[in-house]
């Protein structure tokens, strides 16, 4: 157990652990000072300088970068004196003769009451060279594709010799964690990303290697996805066990087998969809907007890859015309049957399709036989025709 | 050469050196520093080698290359011992008559130095006024000895302080000394290298590093390079008795790789050591292990700083961190590290020979000891100078530097080096002391010294100097890449006549904020050069941004070159020698220049003769008046 020293912020009396940087501390009990360049999981550098304070201690009072200065005991630190507000006024000052496009920058100047700088060379830079792009690569990633190159004004951030990196590993952690999205993979790499996309929505978006499976999963806890998790496959990161205060992460947890003793099973064997790629003749897999009748559903849905706005994948555009197509993988040579679902789930996605686009949308339904058979169902299709679905046999 | 086992072998061996030699032998020293080196002193030793052998003296005189003296304006150097006879700027045609007059215990009186104010011929080194005034304890060795030569530096008590230490001392004992020397780091900051030590010693962690920073980066600055040139073994000394005082067994030498010269000759200095059983294992048996390894630097001014330099001994960007843990706590390899500038080091020994309070006898309560400075800048003697702490300002520029040249005016001296500030004619009766400097808003550095006359503007000089380090700041924290840089986009306006109401306020803003906020010493100091030009000559400014004038006639976008008709007498002279064709004119008729071609070089000022003074400078109100319309030469009535 590490030494508590007690300070005090702003006038508050707080405890801290010895070791820790007065930023820490001060997030902690909830008073904020400004950074671009600390992040938590990574080693501070006190770049930028925005978390300035002033400290007293030992009999002299002078100005310290919270983000890496280490709590000692009984110093009184002050986070907006006149002195540190004027010189994070100033430091936002010069940032934004540097970046006077980036919101960030604006934003924080703002706050500090700077509207334009006085200062006369404007640069129009994206980055800030915060270094939390060259940090994460370099101590989190272990990799080092990139780095700063160059001194003083010509610093930038840039691959060795600025050419397209060999040891990149595409995971984007560079361009995740820049606050400027100043960071372009495409320069980096000629490796495209490729995404890990998410088994909830059908393959319509992606999802990160921690995810939680779907909403209102049982348990709704988060998973670490093997395959893609980079300290996994390589022993690096590990941030996540770092940040999580519930201290939940265990990268040793195994499967286990666990035996229960349950009142009752229900035996729910689920199916198994057809792939239609193979009817190359209708086009899934080769145009972006056939898609399948169950991804069509996660596109209908609020917690779908578009937050439920019926658009299409190619562009993210609403549609004009939907067609659908029925008996796909059934009542065919290879299958002689009926699914006994598509008409009226085909039925249900275009009355839904509509409500959310409205008037503009048509939907054609191409079928063979109609098969409205249960309950409510043929008053359900009269309704659908009612709206303006066309029914067309074939 | 066989490793001293004991102290008593090493005395022995020390003994053998000096009964081998014969102090009233003639011996001609040819200064071989880089000064020196640049007047060709190398071909100059080299035709001494061959006159001595060839008049037959190989066994009368001796010959010896040795360190820079410092007084480099007038090498190349050579002094004959034992009498200590100095001839100045010798050249080749002058070997064969020094040799032969010098075997015939006679003088060549023509290669003496002159004193400018007296016209006096002076005979000996040491009554030269350059050096009269000096107290060269550290730098005086350079002209002795021949820096490849260890014998040459053992035999003037050398590795007897180690010896002592190693055998005489404990480490407390030895940090004690140093702390009651007062002896303040001489590499910029002045912290007191005692309780640098004791701090380092008391640091947790059973591998600790003792650190040489030799690299020198200010413009202009030589004072370590000549050091480690002209007298390696004085540094590796008193690292290791650092090393011993401190508990450190490994150390390491930052040494600039533009300065080819103190690479070789530290590199063949730790050599002899170690061959000797100065330097490794068990030294002269007694059980203390040290060894040195010398890194070569990668060019960068920032890599003095101690914290980038031992990144960058880390095999990576020289870039400085935070030291808000001191690196005598977590430097290299985040171990105890103990960094020292080679002026430093090279005063251990002297302090462990003759003692602290000698030491502290010297200079002023807070600064003890002497400090090296490169004097440069429109000074008559340039040079390097050794002098004791708290001699004035006024002392050094003109009793040792001969005042300005050409009866010019004082103007302002600055020092500590690129991110020193300027300090003015009436402080110049300022004592050179670390506190003192300080508190005038400049520094002591690491001993820069530039002298300006009344021709220096200083705005120009304050941009100039920022120029310089807006190529040097190393870019990680924005006060220091932004404000250094927008500063000098300021000052480079003011210059140019852009300047603007404001400007000046805008410029002390900034340069505040890059002082308090800035991440190491480069940025915190950058702005210096600004404050203290703003501070005391402010009209100045005014001058440049209110009336687009530049009282010193030096910014080129706000002055004109005019030649008064009355005076000129059509000489053609500057006519024939503009080079860029501005002069008008011909036989007879006055000369004008075309203002739309001048590239204000101000050859025509220079070259128009005395007499005439035709040409001269005009700046803010005083515009060129149009041309004359009768051009012919108007005679003095």
């Amino acid at each position: 157990m590490l030494e508590e020293v007690g300070l005090k912020i702003d006038g508050r009396e707080v405890k801290a652990k010895k070791g820790m940087a007065i930023l820490e501390v001060a997030q902690e009990v909830g008073i904020k000072i400004p950074t671009l360049c600390y992040h938590k999981a990574l080693s501070p550098v006190g770049a930028c300088r925005l978390c300035t304070v002033e400290v007293t201690g030992k009999g002299r009072s002078r100005l310290v970068t919270s983000c890496n200065y280490p709590v000692e005991e009984g110093i009184v630190v002050n986070t907006d004196s006149p002195e540190v507000i004027n010189t994070r006024k100033l430091l936002l000052e010069l940032l934004l003769a540097r970046c006077p496009d980036v919101k960030i920058i604006q934003d924080l100047a703002r706050e500090y009451g700077v509207e334009k700088p006085r200062v006369k060379k404007v640069k129009n830079e994206n980055c800030i060279l915060c270094g939390l792009c060259t940090r994460i690569c370099q101590e989190r990633m272990g990799v080092s594709a990139i780095n700063f190159v160059g001194r003083g004004i010509h610093r930038k951030v840039s691959t060795p010799f600025d050419t397209y990196s060999d040891i990149c590993q595409t995971c984007g952690a560079c361009a995740y964690i820049c606050p400027t999205r100043a960071i372009k993979l495409e320069d980096i790499t000629k490796n495209r990303p490729i995404p890990i996309l998410s088994e909830f929505n059908a393959g319509l978006s992606s999802r990160s290697p921690i995810y939680i499976p779907y909403p209102q999963a049982v348990p709704n806890a988060p998973v670490i996805d093997r395959e893609t998790c980079i300290h996994f496959l390589k022993g690096e990161c590990g941030i996540c066990k770092e940040v999580c205060k519930a201290e939940a992460i265990d990268y040793e947890q195994k499967e286990e087998t666990v035996e229960l003793n349950v009142g009752a099973i229900v035996l729910s064997p689920g199916y198994e969809s057809f792939d239609a790629k193979a009817k190359q003749e209708l086009g899934y897999g080769r145009y972006a907007n056939v898609v399948s009748a169950l991804e069509f559903e996660r596109i209908l849905s609020a917690s779908g890859p578009f937050q439920g706005h019926l658009q299409r994948p190619s562009d993210q555009k609403a549609p004009k015309r939907i067609a659908f197509m029925q008996c796909i993988g059934s009542r065919d040579h290879e299958r002689d049957y009926c699914s006994s679902v598509c008409c009226m789930y085909a039925t249900k996605e275009a009355i839904i399709a509509k409500e959310h686009v409205g008037e503009g949308l048509d939907c054609d339904i191409f079928f063979m036989d109609m098969r409205a058979f249960s309950k409510g169902f043929e008053a359900y299709f009269e309704r659908a025709k009612e709206l303006g679905v066309n029914y067309i046999r074939c | 050469m066989a490793r001293l086992p004991s102290p008593s072998q090493f005395r022995i061996f020390r003994e053998e050196i000096l009964s081998g030699r014969d102090p009233s032998k003639l011996c001609i020293t040819v200064c071989s520093g880089t000064g020196c080196h640049a007047y060709a002193s190398e071909s100059v030793r080299v035709a001494f080698k061959e006159e001595i052998n060839a008049q037959g003296y190989g066994d009368k005189i001796d010959l010896k290359a040795t360190g820079c003296h410092g007084f480099c304006e007038k090498g190349p150097l050579i002094v004959i011992y034992p009498e200590g006879i100095q001839y100045v700027q010798v050249k080749l045609q002058d070997v064969g008559e020094i040799v032969s007059e010098t075997a015939a215990g006679k003088i060549v009186d023509r290669l003496l130095f002159v004193n400018p104010m007296s016209g006096e011929k002076i005979l000996h080194e040491d009554d030269v006024p350059f050096y009269r005034h000096q107290s060269r304890v550290v730098l005086g060795n350079n002209s002795r000895i021949d820096p490849k030569s260890i014998e040459d530096y053992i035999a003037l008590d050398g590795y007897s302080a180690l010896s002592k230490v190693l055998f005489e001392m404990s480490p407390e004992e030895v940090i004690e000394q140093v702390k009651r020397s007062n002896l303040r780091g001489r590499g910029g900051g002045g912290f007191p290298t005692g309780r640098k030590w004791e701090e380092c010693r008391h640091a947790l962690g059973d591998i600790k590093y003792v650190i040489v920073n030799a690299d020198e980066g200010d413009p202009g600055a030589y004072m370590d390079r000549s050091l480690l040139e002209g007298n390696p073994h004085s540094v590796l000394e008193g690292l290791i008795i650092g090393a011993y005082a401190i508990g450190a067994h490994e150390g390491y030498i930052y040494v600039r790789q533009e300065y080819p010269l103190a690479v070789e000759n530290i590199n063949i200095a730790v050599k002899q050591v170690r061959d000797l059983g100065l330097l490794g294992k068990d030294i002269l048996g007694s059980g203390f292990d040290f060894d040195v390894k010398v890194h070569r630097g990668a060019g960068a001014f920032v890599s003095g700083e101690s914290s980038a330099l031992m990144t960058a001994l880390e095999g990576r960007v020289g870039e400085p961190r935070p030291k808000y843990i001191h690196t005598v706590i977590s430097g290299l390899w985040n171990r105890p590290s103990n960094l020292n500038n080679v002026e430093t080091w090279a005063n251990v020994p002297l302090i462990i020979n003759r003692g602290a309070d000698w030491f502290a006898s010297i200079g002023t309560k807070g600064s003890t000891g002497t400090k090296i400075f490169s004097l440069v800048g429109k000074v008559n003697n340039t040079g390097l100078v050794e002098v004791p702490m708290g001699i004035s300002l006024k002392d050094i520029i003109y009793e040792i530097g001969g005042g300005i040249p050409k009866n010019k005016k004082f103007k302002a001296v600055q020092t500590g080096g690129p991110s020193g500030g300027c300090i003015p004619e009436s402080l110049i009766n300022t004592p050179v002391d670390f506190d003192e400097l300080t508190k005038l808003g400049s520094m002591m550095g690491s001993g820069g010294m530039i002298v300006m006359d009344e021709d220096t503007c200083m705005v120009d000089t304050a941009r100039y100097f920022l120029d310089f380090l807006a190529d040097e700041s190393c870019g990680k924290c924005t006060p220091c890449r932004e404000g250094i840089d927008q500063m000098l986009a300021i000052l480079t306006n003011i210059t140019e006549g852009r300047g603007e109401e404001g400007d000046i306020e805008l410029l002390e803003e900034i340069a505040t904020v890059t002082r308090n906020a800035s991440l190491c010493a480069l940025g915190q100091t950058a702005p210096n050069p600004v404050l203290s030009t703003i501070n005391y000559f402010r009209a100045e400014y005014e001058a440049h941004v209110e009336e687009k004038r530049c009282p010193a006639g030096v910014c080129k976008a706000l002055i004109s070159f005019y030649i008064y008709p009355t005076k000129c007498r059509a000489c053609q002279i500057c006519l024939k020698n503009c080079p860029s064709g501005a002069v008008i004119g011909g036989k007879k008729q006055i000369h004008v220049i075309d203002q739309d071609k001048c590239i204000k070089c101000g050859i025509c000022l220079d070259i128009c003769p005395e007499k005439f003074s035709a040409v001269t400078k005009l700046s803010g109100r005083h515009r060129v008046p149009p041309p004359p319309a009768d051009l012919s030469v108007i005679r003095a009535s």
